[in-house]
Order: C-alpha cells, then structure tokens, then sequence
C-alpha cells in the first residue's frame, strides 16, 4: 500500500515536472536605450518552450509603479508568434505619448501567451487609450468549435458595433495551403506569416468612422479605389507596393486608420493571403469544404451574396462564415489587394508578392453581381488603381511584424 | 495565473561577458545568449561571476587582472586553478556602469606562456528600472558628466548586418581623438570621461561598421561642473 502511494506520489511529481516543463517561459529580460546613438530601447529575453511550439509575447510597461500604455506601433521585433531562443524588441519611446519627462523608473513585463484568436479594435479611441484593444484567447466562452468551425466567434454578428465602431479581426496562422483553379487546387503556396483578418469587408459605417466621409451603414464600403486606400504611385513620395513596401499614404485609409489606432500593420492583404484566408483551410470550389464546381450553387447561396440571390451590396456578416470565422470572403463586393496582378496567373511558393509591376492591382472573391463561377474561392480579377466600382470594396489585414 | 506571474520576467539582472573562448582554452564555454544577434556577450544575473578556464600545462603561476573604468583587481595563482569566484561589484544593484577587461596571464619560472583575455560590462539597466528618454529636444539627452558605458550593435541597421567589426571615434572638438577598434559587432564600450584626460567640451562619436555604409553619429557635450549658466 505504502509503495503504490509512493508510486502515485512520484507519477504525481513527474506529471507535474512534465507539465511545467511545457509551460513557455521567459527569463533573462534586460532593458537599455541605445543612447547617445537613438532614443531607441532594445528589449532582450531569452524564451524557453517546446522547440516547435510558438507563443506571443505580451508587454507590459512601467514607470516606478505607474503603468504605460503604448500603441502598437511604437513597438516592433519578437512579439508575436515566437519560438525559443534569445529574442530581442525594439521599443521607439519617441512613438508613445510620454514624450514631455524622462522615464527614470522605466521597466517592463514580458509574458508568454498563446496567440489570441481575435483581436478587437476601438475605432473611436486614440492609439495607446484604455481598453482600446481587446483579444480574445482559446477558451474563451464566446468561442464555438461545430462541425466545419473551430473557434469561431459567432456572436460577433449580433451587435452591430462590431461593424460600425468597432473592427474585427481573426487571427490567421501561417501555413502552406494550395491555390489557384481546380477542385482540389495544385498550386502550393507557403505563407510564413501569422497575420490578422478582418472579420468582415470594411463597412461605410467603419470607413466614416476612420475618414469622417460617407454613409454610415454596416455594409461593405464601396466605390473607393486602391489609390483611395493606400495612395498613389503619383504622390511623393510614391506609393507602389511592392517597391515602397507597406509605406502608405497618410491622408489614405490606411494612413489615417493607422495614425487613429498606432497600429502599424493596418494594409491590405496579398492576393495570396486573400485567397488563403478565404479558403481556410478547404481546397474545395467554395469554402464550404464540400463544393465541386459552379453547379453547387444552392451551396454558394448559403455562403454569398451574388447574382444569383441579390441584386445589390448587403450587410456584412448574414452568409455562412468560412471556417475560421470569415464573413463575405466571397460575393458581396470584389476585394482590393495589395499587389499588382498577374492576369489569369496565381503565383505560388513562399509568401507571393503578386506581379512586382504593372498597371492593374488584384481584386479578389466575386461581388454581388458576379456569376457562380467568379465566386469561387480562386475567384480574382483585376482593375487599375484609380478604379472605383461601386461593387468593390476590401478587408482590412494586419501584418505582423 | 500564478503560473503566469511566474512567467513574468522584470527587467532584472546582467553582467556581459564578451570573447567567444571567454578563459577556454580548448573549446567555447556554453554561452548562455541572451540575444542570438548578440553572438560574444553572454548575461549573466547575479553579482557573482564565475570566471572559469583550463589551465595552461606549460605553467606554474596564473594572474587573473581585471581593469575597470571604476577600478582594478589582481588575483595570482600558484596552483592548478580553473575558476575564480569575482564579485564584480558589492550589492546586490550596481551603482554605475562599468566595463571591463579581464586578461588571465599564464607563466612558468621564466616567462609567460599563455594569456587568454575577456571583457564584461556591467549594465545597469539590466539590474531594475532604467531611465528612457523620449523627449525629441531634450537638451540633458547630449550632456555626459561621468564615465559611460555605450553600446553598439551592428543588427541595428541592416545595412551593417554583415558586418565583421565596428569602429567607435570619439574626437574632442579641437583636441584629441580616440580610436576604438572592436573585433566584435555587438556589445558595449566603456568611455572614462572623468578623470580620463578628456577634459570639458563637445566631442563627436562616430561608431561605423568597417565594410559597410552604415554609420552612427552624437554629439555630446561634457558641461564644467557648476559652470552652468542658463538664460530665462
């Protein structure tokens, strides 16, 4: 008797062990401002985990006992998606609202957490104010996983806030997936990325809250053009993914929802990425898993909105979602992205950039008038950058850094 | 959550300890990199350092000399020694920065048959609260009043990211000028102002990357202690 309680005992202990041996932690933190050379401050620490398993970084900062708040963009380096090793950030103190007084007690926090599955935004609050973003981890009584769905966040279709003042956006991880025509498609495609998604197409409502300018309902924005997004390859200085990069113009919506929010990231998102995200994770005609081709169009009515069940934009969010929780990935309006395209070409590999010149930037996922066969999850087609339809629109994406 | 708040790291503690083979004879020591990038400077979090080495079969004495901006230190050794227990400062909490160089002399009856050599600063910043300037005009931000520990990293730029050097200049206006030469790419250098032979004054430090463009520039100025005037 005495023995097997020393068994369990000991079953109990190495149990234990095992499982804080699991546990991602974070050790050896070490601050220092890179003076006289920059105002910036390199934050050091060294991440111990599984070798495969990969965890954001959540940092907290402090003066004395005084909590800071930064918005996103101040900070850059190893804070999402990290795997084990020495990690090394980057925080640009200029970038923060404490700029009038030195910081003489500065310290920060750093924990492991595994990566939220949605990320909400207030738009109505400034960079860096309370609770101005909230996440929303595994686990989380909002979340359902049934049947095709894992994770998904359904009730975000219940307040319209979520559509209006607020922006959704689900975590996409970084994976390998197959794009282009053809049920199942050939074309291997790797992004090696985590990013975020909007939950929905951008709405008029969301758009005026950003810009101030026009309609305000929580349907799709559209009628904007690429230029109206992201600015122009005429502006100076010139704004021409691929060549500037993520560089926008700040009067575009990107530049204005970046400087509102101190989130970085904002952009559209790749061709690639669009395609991936819609498809998430199906190699099907539709997203639904199950789809062979254009004739399942009873299935696409249950996803989108498209010529053969409307004849205008409608709110977001009434289809199906895909399987990550995506709403109107196809149908409602065509969707702007980042790159230029390539024509009746889908670029595989690792992390595609589109055509890196030409005259006509990608749309991406059908509209409300296009036929079934546009509305297929390989669906793209493409427009000049001053375009603006009033059956295209976009998805907002957060790139990480 | 208590697994959580055991997780969080504060800003804690480092000493860094620089040279690949840091007082090994044979082979590296197992470096405990705090910064991948950071490939020779290994932290450390406590004031106790252990200094660790082979000994040097061809000899009969050892002296470990340790040279800071702060002070010195000298340790011999008569007999077989591989390690030595240094407290690099008296708390628990450095009171200033510092870096220093270590050099391990290995001799026998007649002459000297081997050194190995090492450098470590000691960070405060890594010990606890640090001070963050992010006032764009703050004039205090160009004012140097003691000795210095001033870091340089080629990751800062990727224009210096193959780099195999770095250089660091420091010229008074009008006088004197200091060339540093360092084989490393990232790390730290001690600059003792006071009681240097520098002087008051501004002075220009230029820390390049030897093969690559990328260069950093300050301008500092060392005010006369209690020569301050300032102008409402």
């Amino acid at each position: 008797m005495k023995t097997t309680r020393v068994l369990i005992g000991m079953m109990a202990v190495f149990m234990a062990v095992s499982a804080v041996a699991a546990d991602p932690a974070i050790t050896d933190v070490t601050v220092r401002q890179r003076w006289p050379w920059s105002r910036l401050v390199d934050i050091d620490y060294v991440l111990t985990c599984d070798a495969t398993q990969r965890v954001d970084v959540a940092l907290s900062a402090y003066n004395g006992s005084t909590a800071l708040s930064f918005p996103l963009n101040a900070l850059s380096g190893d804070l999402y998606n990290v795997s084990q090793g020495g990690k090394h950030v980057v925080l640009d103190p200029v970038k923060t609202a404490y700029t009038n007084d030195l910081l003489t007690q500065f310290r920060v926090s750093l924990t492991p957490t595994n990566p939220p599955v949605y990320m909400i935004v207030d738009l109505t609050k400034s960079a860096g104010a309370s609770n101005q973003i909230e996440y929303i981890y595994p686990g989380d009584a909002r979340l359902a996983t049934e049947g095709r769905w894992t994770n998904v966040w359904f009730g975000v279709t219940n307040d319209q806030v979520y559509a209006t003042t607020k922006l959704v956006l689900r975590r996409v991880p970084a994976g390998t997936f197959n794009r282009g025509t053809g049920v199942p498609p050939t074309i291997s495609t790797t992004l090696t990325r985590d990013f975020y998604a909007g939950v929905f197409e951008l709405t008029e409502a969301q758009w005026y809250t950003i810009m101030g300018t026009g309609g305000s309902l929580a349907a799709p924005k559209a009628g904007v053009s690429y230029n109206d997004i992201r600015g122009a390859t005429t502006n100076s200085p010139s704004i021409n993914w691929y060549t500037s990069g993520y560089t926008v113009e700040p009067a575009s919506f990107m530049g204005r929802i970046r400087e509102k929010t101190g989130i970085a990231g904002f952009d559209l998102p790749t061709d690639a990425q669009s395609e991936y995200l819609c498809r998430a994770g199906t190699t099907s005609y539709y997203y639904d898993g199950q789809s062979v081709s254009s004739t399942d169009t009873n299935i696409l009515s249950g996803l989108a909105w498209w010529f053969g069940n409307n004849a205008g934009r409608r709110l977001v969010g009434q289809k199906a979602a895909n399987n990550w929780g995506l709403y109107d990935t196809l149908g409602n309006v065509h969707e702007w992205c980042l790159n230029w395209d390539y024509g009746g070409t889908w670029d595989g590999g690792t992390d595609p950039l589109g055509l890196l010149t030409g005259s006509y930037r990608t749309l991406r996922g059908g509209c409300y008038d296009s036929s079934e066969a546009a509305c297929q999850s390989c669906a793209k087609l493409q427009a000049g950058p001053t375009g603006a339809g009033n059956n295209s629109g976009f998805r907002v994406v957060r790139i990480l850094p | 959550m208590k697994m959580r708040d055991r997780w969080m790291a504060f800003a804690s503690a480092a000493l860094t300890l620089t040279g690949a083979a840091a007082f090994a004879a044979d082979s590296a020591p197992t470096l405990v990199d705090a910064a991948c990038r950071n490939k020779h400077w290994t932290t450390v979090y406590s004031n106790a350092v252990t200094l660790a080495w082979n000994w040097n079969t061809n000899a009969t004495s050892a002296t470990l000399a340790i040279s800071g901006m702060g002070g010195t230190l000298a340790a011999n050794f008569v007999t077989v020694t591989s390690n030595y227990l240094w407290h690099a400062f008296a708390q628990d909490v450095p009171t200033a920065e510092d870096v220093y160089d270590l050099t391990l002399t290995f001799s026998n009856n007649t002459a000297v048959v081997g050194a190995l050599t090492s450098r470590l600063a000691v960070v405060t910043g890594a010990f606890g609260p640090v001070t963050v300037n992010p006032v764009a005009g703050s004039g205090a931000w160009a004012k140097v009043k003691t000795n210095v520990v001033i870091p340089y990293d080629a990751s800062w730029s990727d224009a210096a990211t193959n780099a195999v050097s770095a250089q660091l200049v420091i010229a008074k206006v009008g006088g004197l000028a200091q060339t540093n030469a360092f084989a490393d790419v990232a790390g730290y250098t001690g600059w003792k102002i006071r009681n240097g032979g520098w002087g008051y004054g501004t002075f220009d430090l230029t820390l390049s990357f030897p093969g690559t463009t990328n260069v950093w520039m300050a301008e500092l100025t060392r005010p006369m202690d209690g020569l301050m005037i300032r102008v409402r």
